[in-house]
């Protein structure tokens, strides 16, 4: 036992475990980060991957990091640089007509034009005020405030409205419909449900080195945002423990320890846990302290489709036939907007969808260290596939590898002569590597994107906060979580 | 002619707006397509000595203010509650639990209280809208909160048997096409197919009759076989209706209970509307998913699992749904869809002859188009035979004793009752499509029943109060008309 | 078709009631009165009056934790009782509404019973099952008896069970032959008998005996309400609505009078901060209420000053004052005694006076 408490403890040295712990720190407070891994980072790893090849193990581009984040904790000055900072998204289409949509709204004009005249005007329009909807809501998601008045009530509004029926009204053709629909999945939402509208919008409120809505990749992959961060909450004198599980929060009313695994406990008066709610009010906090009907309500809520990652090492470019596409970007193969549903239908009855949609990025075109040259690694999130399958992940995994290529071949002729490496992350693989359960406790409801951040970040127990995926409105690598549950720590415990 | 309004269906709708208007003192006339009166109500012949309401054995309830005050017990029209059972694939019977009953009371509370608030919209007249004014925010209609929720986690939260919970699901879902798991789908629980109001004695077509008797009672007039093409319009305002025929009517107000995609779509010339409610007008998403099939029996059958007056839904269990789901949403038939059977000759003796019986089944997820073309005859003996097969999951012995079926398909209710693509409940229901954006969507718009087009009022079951009651969005849109009227704001 | 769930003791209840008035509880089926009600629920204050209580909910908790998770439902510490105790507390919902409310008894190191007079079994049982421990509905297993009177420890005396027993403790012992349970749980400073089901008749018949000397009446659950009644104890269900739904905030502790079932400083209860919270704002008082009526009146609306000040909860004619009392929640600002209330009924308006609660102490002496 320690003989002063620390004032916080922090479960979990991701993206938002460090973040929370670097503000906590820099605010004179004494941290100590536990991690149950053996590296610090979360998702957010680069490793190796086969002889040569470096692979983005689960996130493979940043898309929703906060500004603040990067700014009030240095990360450029710890090492944080962005190989590519505005990856244009491309919804490839077996056709080869690929829709390229990069920040310059006439190249991606040009591009819809090819399937729909209508929609190529509209979507100027559509972009726009997108992303002015997105601006006013910053104010309710990236601080603890509560928004204009004419922004909730417009934000409520479209919290009914489902992505697909607001795609349809701005939209005629299915290939652009089905590309962006594509964003409303998160979560384990289909784009057919009420409040995936509204996961477009936040995704377009978020801001990459200073533009809005972009995708970036940085410079050695997610792993180095990691290092960074380390860096950062290190130099602002917070303790970081690897290999050391937490097992129990103690609390009786108020947080009083946390014990590891190893059985050492760790006196402390605040934990800020990165894990999901349920984890931490039911595993951890071993349901003391929750409410009956909130525990129950905790474990009732199961996610009920999740994502899993191929990697694939390829010796050469994969050959995209037809329009040409620029090769850091950000690829989303998903032909049918009905086509989303169906596989959500069939990922919830436990089995893989024959056509999966998928999101997909070359990290050796964006950064020479990832790839011998010439050759490239292709990092593939597929969503959304069953989280317990009916066979059983051993036996699907192979399948899923399989499929993901099929379905590249439709894109890209010849792919599969390239391959030379492949590797399955599956949604158990993912669940035991990072302790990411249901990031989000369940479906992204609109009730809960549009909810004060207090509702999220804080428990029923005092001196206990959630800073991780659950705590944010849409699970995300953002660190924004972990900023506001330090800053709402600190002032508790000011007070 | 000249009159003060004009209401375009005779439906239960229709008779209750003309009821509630002439007797407000104006100059009312009904205008109905068929020869008969009624719309949903009807009982008819579909075999000689077999008589059945062919589109639904069941309304939802009529709010009791309003059927006091439309005098239909004096009327004759008594309501027989019809309880209801499930039955699943092994034949085992389950009813209501305490904490179903106690949810269905809870939602009933929620309509009723969601009913006054469009009552009470309804009989604001539309403040002059400045160009400084700002909306007024909206307050929360009661039972928005569940909005939120998916029907299956409501369910499963507030109903502690599987089974009962179950069974409060394919009541509320019964002959729709909905995914009890998407968040927004709880609404079906608060506006339900059917909520247990029961049957008139007599059948549905009492209920018209008694509705034509106060309507006329009252002063209305109605037509029958005249059918409605277009609008009138002097400015930007309604001046009446154009029949088929040539016939003007005008009229200071309308009053359609056509569902709103027909009603905007058909009845104006496509650069008449502004384009923002034309968009709203065709993104309006339809349900349905119904089809019934009506079947003559030489004699009744076996024990049923209850009394013979009970609703038996069958239901094979959460795979079976999602199969029925996905096989309408491909186009295709599914091979077990959602039934509920009813022996309707067992709680009304004179719909079938003595000793002979008459059963209908309520299929759901039914697809409106089929991904092969139009319902044929085969299509029509498909849907007969998975009739058939759930009546006999419910009444072993059923299929030996047909004499005669007939099978009214997604297009017949279309054809018959002009409701687009068969959609009973006038438009999918979910979030963005209830409460205050049934079914306009616009932010500061007039609210329901009123429309966009200044003397149009949207009664029917495509109104805010429509999927909540029977009658209802007719009483709701006459309140309007006369608090209009009554502003001076129609001339 | 379901069958009449009977109580272990029917068999003699039936031959003692040739009016055959029965009502259930619980899904049981009870004698509403054996003759006159009224001449029982004195019989309950003056001599001794015997009850089938069979009706009570009881559920059996098992297991290492259950003592940990008793603590946490109920609003007292329940892990601190020892062996042979009870305590009466309540559980409420997230919100802090009151769920139910009931007697604890500790029966051994992981073994409680729990006693309520209406059952909860989805709340608790699904509760308990997230932490191991077994929940088993026992109230088929066994039935019981209420024996409450000024002469009820001497019946027991004839009867050759020894009646010194503490208030909220239990002791099992063998009488005769027959396994029972005498525990004294009850509010009315009575004592119950729990016995085997199939042993029921013979408890029943050797207790009738036994009080033939001292008066001994049956009574029937009416009189048990009148005895509820002018103690001024509220009962879910029979009484008011207990929350139903995992975060309903009402009704609260406080507007039923059952604040001093709960241990303020008694930390880790469901619903406490909610409970807390919910104090400051609390409204609502439960308060007595005595009539200028000898009818049974139903549950009304009452008026003060020509304003709605409440509704009564529970309202009847008490043999013992001669009067009819009601038991009225009404807004704090009516809730001194001696405020002068207006009953809605059917028949007119009754003036009443408000008074405190209990209208009558244990055993008390009839008024003249």
């Amino acid at each position: 036992m320690s003989s002063a408490p620390y004032d916080a403890i922090v479960i979990g040295a991701g993206v938002s475990g460090l973040a929370a712990a670097a503000y906590a720190a820099r605010a004179g407070k004494r941290v100590m980060v536990v991690e149950a891994r053996n590296k610090v980072g979360g998702l957010c790893e680069t490793a190796r991957f086969g002889e040569h090849f470096r692979a983005p193990v689960a996130a493979h581009a940043l898309y929703a990091l906060d500004p603040r984040v990067v700014k009030d904790l240095a990360l450029t000055r710890h090492g944080l640089a962005f190989a590519v900072r505005d990856m244009p998204s491309v919804g490839l289409r077996s056709d080869g007509k690929h829709i390229v949509l990069p920040r310059n709204l006439a190249a991606g004009t040009r591009s819809i034009s090819i399937h729909s005249r209508a929609d190529a005007d509209a979507y100027g329009a559509f972009w726009r005020d997108l992303f002015a909807l997105a601006r006013a809501a910053r104010t309710l998601w990236w601080e603890q405030s509560a928004g204009g008045e004419r922004t909730r009530e417009m934000l409520a509004r479209l919290g009914y409205r489902s992505a697909s029926a607001w795609l349809d009204s701005w939209f005629e053709s299915d290939a652009l419909k089905a590309m962006l629909a594509f964003d409303a999945t998160a979560g384990g939402a289909t784009p057919q449900e009420p409040g995936s509208a509204l996961q477009l919008v936040w995704r377009a409120a978020q801001e990459m080195c200073g533009l809005q809505g972009a995708a970036a990749f940085p410079k050695g992959g997610p792993g180095a945002l990691a290092e960074a961060l380390l860096a950062s909450a290190q130099a602002a004198g917070a303790e970081i423990r690897t290999g050391a599980p937490a097992k129990r929060i103690h609390a009786n009313g108020a947080v009083a320890a946390v014990e590891l695994a190893s059985g050492e406990t760790l006196a402390c008066r605040a934990v800020l846990s990165s894990l999901s709610r349920r984890k931490t009010l039911l595993d951890l906090a071993g349901g003391v302290s929750t409410g009956f009907a909130e525990a129950a309500a905790l474990a009732r809520a199961r996610p009920r489709v999740g994502a899993a990652k191929v990697l694939l090492a390829l010796s050469a470019a994969p050959p995209f036939a037809g329009v040409s596409v620029p090769l850091a970007g950000r690829f989303v193969v998903c032909d049918q907007p009905g086509g989303l549903a169906a596989a959500h239908a069939c990922a919830r009855a436990g089995e893989l969808p024959e056509d999966p949609a998928m999101e997909m990025v070359l990290p050796s075109a964006a950064d020479p260290g990832f790839a011998p040259p010439g050759q490239h690694v292709l990092s593939v999130l597929v969503r959304p596939v069953p989280l317990v399958p009916v066979q059983g992940w051993p036996a699907l995994k192979p399948k899923l590898v399989e499929r993901v290529i099929l379905a590249l071949e439709r894109h890209a002729a010849g792919l599969a002569r390239h391959i030379t490496a492949a590797e399955a992350l599956t949604p158990s693989d993912i669940e035991y590597a990072y302790g990411a359960d249901d990031e989000l406790g369940g479906a992204a409801t609109a009730a809960r994107m549009l909810a004060p951040w207090a509702s999220r970040v804080k428990c029923a127990i005092a001196g206990l906060y959630l800073c991780g995926a659950s705590a944010e409105p849409l699970g995300a690598i953002s660190g924004r979580a972990g900023r506001i549950a330090a800053v709402t720590l600190v002032a508790e415990q000011e007070r | 002619m000249r009159y003060d309004a004009c209401v375009i269906g005779a439906g239960a709708d229709g008779l209750t707006a003309a009821v509630a208007l002439a007797r407000a003192g104006l100059k009312t006339i009904v205008i109905e397509r068929n020869s008969q009166v009624g719309g949903r109500c009807s009982t008819r012949e579909f075999h000689p000595g077999f008589r059945a309401s062919p589109f639904c054995d069941e309304l939802p309830s009529i709010p009791p203010p309003l059927y006091w005050s439309l005098g239909l017990a004096q009327r004759g029209v008594l309501f027989v509650p019809a309880p209801a059972m499930l039955v699943d694939r092994d034949g085992i019977a389950i009813r209501l639990s305490g904490d179903a009953r106690r949810l269905l009371a809870e939602a009933a509370q929620l309509r009723q209280a969601a009913l006054a608030r469009a009552a009470a919209e309804a009989a604001k007249p539309p403040a002059r809208r400045s160009f400084f004014s700002r909306p007024a925010p909206a307050r929360p209609w009661p039972g928005e909160a569940w909005s939120e929720r998916a029907l299956s986690d409501l369910l499963g939260e507030r109903v502690a048997d599987s089974r009962a919970a179950a069974l409060v699901s394919a009541v509320a879902l019964c002959g729709r096409a909905a995914d009890s798991s998407l968040a927004g789908s709880a609404l079906n629980l608060l506006a339900p197919a059917m909520d247990g109001s029961g049957v008139p004695m007599g059948g549905l077509a009492a209920l018209a009759a008694a509705l034509e008797g106060a309507a006329r009672g009252a002063g209305a007039e109605i037509s029958c076989g005249l059918e409605v093409t277009d609008m009138r319009r002097n400015g930007g305002r309604i001046a009446g209706v154009g029949l088929a025929d040539g016939t003007q009517i005008e009229a200071r107000a309308v009053v359609s209970t056509l569902d709103m995609k027909r009603t905007f779509l058909s009845l104006f010339q496509w650069n008449e509307l502004a384009p923002a409610v034309a968009k709203q007008a065709a993104g309006f998403r339809m349900g349905g998913g119904t089809a019934r099939v009506l079947i003559a029996l030489q004699s009744p059958p076996a024990q049923a699992p209850g009394p013979e007056r009970f609703v038996y839904f069958v239901s094979g269990g959460q795979a079976e749904s999602s199969a029925a789901l996905s096989a309408c949403q491909a186009g295709t038939i599914p091979e077990a869809p959602p039934a509920a059977v009813r022996l309707v000759s067992a709680g009304d003796p004179r719909l079938a002859p003595i000793g002979a019986a008459t059963l209908t089944v309520t299929l759901g997820c039914i697809p409106f188009r089929l991904f092969d073309g139009a319902w044929t005859k085969e299509k029509r003996d498909v849907l007969q035979a998975r009739a058939l097969v759930a009546a006999d999951a419910v009444m072993p012995g059923v299929g030996t004793r047909v004499l005669a079926a007939q099978v009214i398909a997604p297009p017949d209710f279309e054809d018959a009752l002009g409701r687009s693509e068969g959609d009973l409940a006038g438009g999918d229901i979910t979030p963005d499509q209830m409460f205050a954006m049934r079914p306009f969507v616009e932010p500061g718009g007039p609210p329901p029943p009123r429309t966009p087009v200044d003397g149009l009022y949207l009664a029917g079951p495509s109104s805010a109060a429509g999927p909540l009651g029977a009658c209802v969005s007719g009483a709701v849109a006459a309140t309007a008309v006369i608090a209009d009227i009554g502003a001076g704001r129609l001339k | 078709m379901m069958d009449v769930r009977a109580t272990p003791f029917h068999a003699r209840t039936a031959v003692l009631n040739p009016g055959n008035a029965w009502t259930s509880r619980n899904g049981f089926t009870l004698a509403t009165a054996y003759g006159d009600r009224d001449a029982e629920a004195l019989a309950a204050r003056t001599t001794a009056a015997m009850a089938d209580i069979s009706w009570r909910w009881r559920l059996r908790l098992e297991g290492e934790r259950a003592g940990e998770f008793l603590s946490r439902l109920c609003t007292k510490n329940v892990a601190a009782l020892s062996p042979g105790v009870a305590l009466k507390a309540l559980w409420l919902s997230d919100g802090g509404g009151v769920r139910g409310a009931g007697a604890v008894a500790r029966l051994g190191p992981a073994a409680f019973t729990l006693y309520a007079s209406a059952p909860d079994r989805e709340w608790i049982g699904s509760a308990a099952a997230r932490v191991g421990v077994a929940v088993r509905d026992v109230s088929d297993e066994d039935g019981g008896i209420a024996l409450i009177g000024p002469y009820a420890a001497q019946i027991l005396k004839a009867a050759g069970l020894d009646p010194a027993l503490e208030p909220l403790s239990f002791r099992r012992m063998s009488w005769r032959g027959l396994d029972i349970l005498l525990s004294r749980f009850g509010e009315h400073g009575g004592y119950e008998l729990w016995c085997q089901a199939e042993e029921a008749t013979v408890v029943w018949d050797r207790m009738m005996r036994a009080g033939v000397p001292f008066a001994l009446q049956p009574a029937g659950l009416a009189a048990m309400d009148v005895l509820d009644l002018e103690k001024g104890i509220v009962r879910p269900v029979r009484d008011y609505e207990p929350a139903r739904t995992g975060f309903a905030a009402g009704p609260t502790p406080a507007s039923l009078g059952l604040e001093r079932l709960i241990d303020a400083g008694h930390m880790p209860f469901n619903g406490r901060a909610a409970w807390l919270a919910a104090r400051e704002r609390e409204t609502q008082r439960l308060i007595g209420l005595a009539l200028e009526s000898q009818d049974d009146l139903p549950n009304a609306i009452l008026l003060a000053g020509g304003q709605a000040a409440g509704h009564t909860l529970a309202c009847g004619f008490s043999p013992a004052l001669r009067r009819t009392v009601a038991l009225a929640q009404v807004h704090a600002g009516f809730a001194e005694p001696g405020t002068e209330f207006t009953l809605v009924s059917p028949a007119g308006p009754v003036p009443g006076r408000g008074t405190e609660l209990p209208f009558l102490p244990d055993s008390g002496q009839i008024p003249p």
